[in-house]
């Protein structure tokens, strides 16, 4: 497969009032084109700032950034920013969690995808910039796309709100689309629906997309592979079935057995301790506070094994290949 | 069941916005046996949370009574009254005072009931904060020294200060990452069999629903469509509504997958419309027939297993929008 986004050895270091707090350490993520890659992680596991970063869109002031984000062969860190602009919303576009919050609501639906459109191409005629907007509706299951784009954003539904979210940000047919938690906000009925939805595009139009999930169960029915992000780091990667089947670092078994159980009534288990304070976190495993498993070599900086697709990030699985 | 603790009698609330009426709840009938765990789910619009402010007094109901251990409550609760019910909400980062300690959060309950003398008060909060596993020296702490789950415990600790026999849990850990969830449910279920709590359960989210209740009662657009035990209605559900629901929960094995029903996701219709009459989940179902149209839908089945679908077996009775704009 084409390689399209290929991050290698991202660092990431917020300067705070209280000295430096490392959120990404080390990160190396690649998305082949037309794939589906998940990052899945909790809340600070650093998920959402990887595709900040990817996209561009972190403060220059307080952020020290290391590493290369490579987009088909340009480092995003290292161009002129006014490329990274032009690539935004056309060649790498984003979905966010709740589309409500998404859209502006004193602004019709019609004049926010214009400026999308705008983006896009800037010679279309507002003819043909009508006709644009109406079939990129109707491909999100839109029945009666003029009614919608009369509409501002708090007369439409929630489910509504999100397609025409997805009609956007695939209007430009980018090689990239970047979802982060999409659909959280919304019913899981609806939820449902729009992954249906973003799904069947993608793949028609051949964009490859980086989700970004809390949810390990929506992940798996959505993404091809599955990177499992901790304390700013990939713990764990691997093609979708097999991490479910075989997931191989604790922290990954220990996420997994958190979820409750459609097939059974016994509590899910918790995770003991809690997620490491960035600011104050030591080289070696990052996990090894609340790892079962974890002995004094953890301390050690953890290398990354690599086989047949998968990696991880654990002396344990180390020693056991 | 054990005998009934709380008993809702065709509860309804309509609310008037403008000159337009919006009937959240369209009588619903429910019993809590003492002791037990009743879930309630439904979408956003279900009423679900309309319920639970009857329950709790916040809301007056436009029909029917709400009844605590064989007493019916009235709209304006007497303080005793207030005792009885706590209640732990969504987000602990926004129904904690951030400004307020974590002493005073739990303590006003204890203040307000006056349920303790100002010299046992400090003593009695960090007894509370025990109970849910905090550290009773937590009490001088703020809000924002504390994790979400953290938070969550105080929000139930402070739920307890009153020693109620019924506690109405709405989204009590939606709003947590899913290893802290766990230990949130945990110490629910314990605490319920420590204390002999009652529990009204909220959530949408219905893999939450079989670690926690024994019975659960489905939602949708202010009445119940289908209600019996959790093992009963999630192995075997008969309202397409609650089909549609359990179809939707994203799993995580092979295992789960196979208990979850099948649905055609490719007829679904995604609408706003609200209809007067007949089943409320019509305009949205594929297997609505014309009978579906009329009259209010009934409740009927063993007392175990009620729902109100016309056609929970049947085929599809209709293509969406979606399959004739294909098939053009």
């Amino acid at each position: 497969m084409h390689e399209l986004l290929h991050i290698s050895n991202l660092n990431l270091t917020f300067e705070t009032h209280d000295g430096p707090v490392h959120v990404l350490h080390g990160v190396d993520l690649s998305v082949g084109a037309g794939e589906r890659v998940a990052l899945v992680g909790e809340s600070g596991s650093g998920k959402s700032v990887t595709a900040r970063a990817i996209m561009g869109l972190l403060p220059d002031r307080r952020v020290r950034i290391a590493g290369r984000i490579g987009f088909e062969g340009a480092d995003i860190l290292r161009e002129p920013p006014a490329r990274t602009k032009a690539r935004r919303g056309r060649d790498i576009t984003m979905i966010f969690q709740d589309p409500m919050a998404a859209l502006n609501p004193v602004f019709k639906i019609r004049q926010q995808f214009t400026a999308v459109l705008d983006r896009v191409d800037r010679r279309l005629t507002g003819q043909e910039a009508e006709e644009h907007m109406r079939a990129a509706l109707r491909d999100v299951s839109i029945v009666d796309p003029g009614r919608v784009l009369d509409s501002y954003s708090f007369q439409l539904s929630g489910g509504l709100n999100q397609r025409v979210m997805i009609a956007m940000a695939l209007a430009s047919r980018p090689k990239l689309l970047i979802a982060d938690e999409p659909g959280t906000a919304l019913d899981v009925t609806v939820q449902q629906q729009t992954l249906n939805i973003m799904g069947n595009l993608s793949q028609a139009y051949g964009t490859a997309i980086l989700f970004i999930s809390h949810n390990l169960g929506v992940v798996r029915k959505f993404a091809d592979r599955v990177c499992v992000m901790y304390a700013g780091r990939i713990v764990e990667s691997a093609p979708t079935d097999a991490l479910f089947a075989d997931p191989r670092h604790p922290y990954t078994r220990a996420l997994l057995a958190s979820v409750p159980r459609l097939s059974s009534d016994r509590l899910p288990e918790p995770i003991e301790g809690s997620v490491p304070d960035l600011s104050k976190l030591a080289e070696g495993c990052p996990f090894r506070p609340r790892c079962q498993l974890s002995r004094p070599e953890c301390d050690a900086p953890v290398p990354m094994r690599r086989d047949a697709g998968r990696s991880v990030a654990c002396i344990h699985e180390a020693s056991a290949a | 069941m054990t005998e009934p603790l709380l008993e809702i009698r065709g509860a309804a609330k309509t609310f008037h916005v403008g000159s337009a009426e919006v009937k959240a709840l369209k009588g619903v009938d429910l019993s809590v046996g003492k002791g037990e765990t009743v879930a309630i789910v439904g979408e956003s619009g279900s009423g679900k949370t309309t319920l639970a402010n009857l329950v709790l007094g916040i809301e007056k109901p436009s029909a029917g009574e709400i009844v605590l251990a064989g007493r019916p409550l009235s709209g304006r609760r007497s303080k005793a009254d207030r005792r009885q019910i706590g209640l732990v909400q969504q987000n602990p980062y926004s129904t904690l005072n951030p400004r307020k300690s974590i002493g005073q959060a739990i303590g006003l309950p204890l203040s307000v009931h006056n349920l303790c003398r100002r010299s046992e008060r400090r003593r009695r909060i960090g007894e509370l904060l025990e109970k849910v596993g905090l550290h009773p020296d937590l009490q001088d702490r703020r809000p924002l020294a504390l994790s979400g789950g953290q938070r969550q415990r105080v929000a139930i600790a402070r739920a307890l200060a009153t020693d109620p026999e019924l506690l109405v849990l709405d989204e009590p850990t939606s709003s947590l990452d899913v290893s802290v969830q766990a230990h949130i449910l945990r110490l629910l279920k314990e605490l319920q069999e420590e204390l002999g709590l009652t529990y009204l359960f909220i959530t949408h989210d219905l893999s939450v629903v079989r670690v926690l209740a024994s019975r659960v009662i489905v939602m949708y657009r202010g009445l119940v469509v289908e209600e019996g035990a959790v093992a009963e209605v999630f192995s075997q559900p008969r309202h397409r509504y609650t089909q549609q629901l359990l179809a939707s929960i994203p799993t995580i094995s092979a295992e789960d997958d196979r208990l979850k029903p099948d649905w055609p996701w490719e007829a679904d219709v995604d609408s706003m419309e609200i209809v007067e009459a007949g089943c409320p989940f019509r305009p949205r179902c594929p297997f609505a027939l014309p009978a579906c149209a009329d009259g209010t839908p009934v409740l009927a089945g063993p007392a175990h297993h009620l729902h109100a679908c016309l056609n929970p077996n049947g085929a599809k009775t209709r293509k969406s929008s979606l399959e004739l704009m294909a098939g053009q």
